[in-house]
């Protein structure tokens, strides 16, 4: 398994695309419009991605977002 | 300990740094239950030190990934440190269980089309809709704080 860490803003749509898949896949939903939306709107609000992917095949992901303490 | 606020937005690491969201983890069912999210946390601990990681879930995996980077984690472990780190996060109410909740975090359908994953067998014989009966509603999210074991930085 390879992974990569990237700041969201640098994600493009074809790599939604492939995110939406995922998760329409891990949460048993239809990889529909709503799907692809709704995981674009989590990458927004997310600070940094990572990409697990085998063999060239994105498998997994996780977002995160840096708490601000003040 | 005093914590005055925790907010979600990017601040880098001039202010703070200290604490991070796991704000959401997918693995494609055909290679779950391989360490797969694990090592992802992992590796970005180890790259993003920090003291505390949070997150909202009703999936035990996601709470048995947090362990194994966590020196305590709260609601599985008392601690008034981390319960404070759990309310002072977005839409957090404490219920009567003790337990930190997001209630109707999710739509009427919740989280999981399909399978509840808080149905599944958790710890001891018990699911963890058992365990923090909050999350009997489908719509809520439990709230996990958790101080990171420093070999993980």
């Amino acid at each position: 398994m390879n992974s990569i860490t990237t700041s969201t803003e640098h994600i493009a749509h074809t790599d939604i695309e492939q995110l939406a898949f995922i998760a329409a896949r891990g949460f048993s939903r239809t990889n529909d419009h709503d799907n692809y939306s709704d995981t674009a709107v989590h990458c927004k609000e997310a600070d940094d991605i990572q990409v697990a992917t085998i063999d060239g095949t994105v498998v997994g992901f996780a977002l995160y977002r840096r708490l601000l303490w003040r | 300990m005093t914590v005055p606020w925790l907010d979600s937005r990017f601040i880098g690491d001039y202010f703070g740094g200290r604490a991070v969201e796991l704000a959401g983890r997918v693995i494609d069912p055909l290679y779950q239950a391989q360490g797969i999210g694990s090592a992802l946390l992992q590796d970005y601990l180890s790259h993003n030190p920090v003291e505390f990681i949070t997150t909202y879930t009703r999936n035990p995996a996601v709470i048995k990934m947090i362990a194994r980077t966590a020196m305590t984690m709260f609601p599985l472990h008392e601690s008034t440190e981390l319960r404070e780190v759990a309310l002072v996060l977005k839409n957090a109410t404490l219920l009567s269980d003790g337990a930190v909740y997001h209630v109707n975090r999710y739509d009427e359908n919740g989280l999981f089309q399909a399978a509840d994953p808080a149905d599944r067998v958790y710890k001891n014989g018990t699911s963890l809709k058992e365990q923090f009966v909050g999350l009997q509603n489908i719509r809520s999210a439990l709230l996990i704080a958790a101080r990171t074991r420093k070999d993980t930085k």
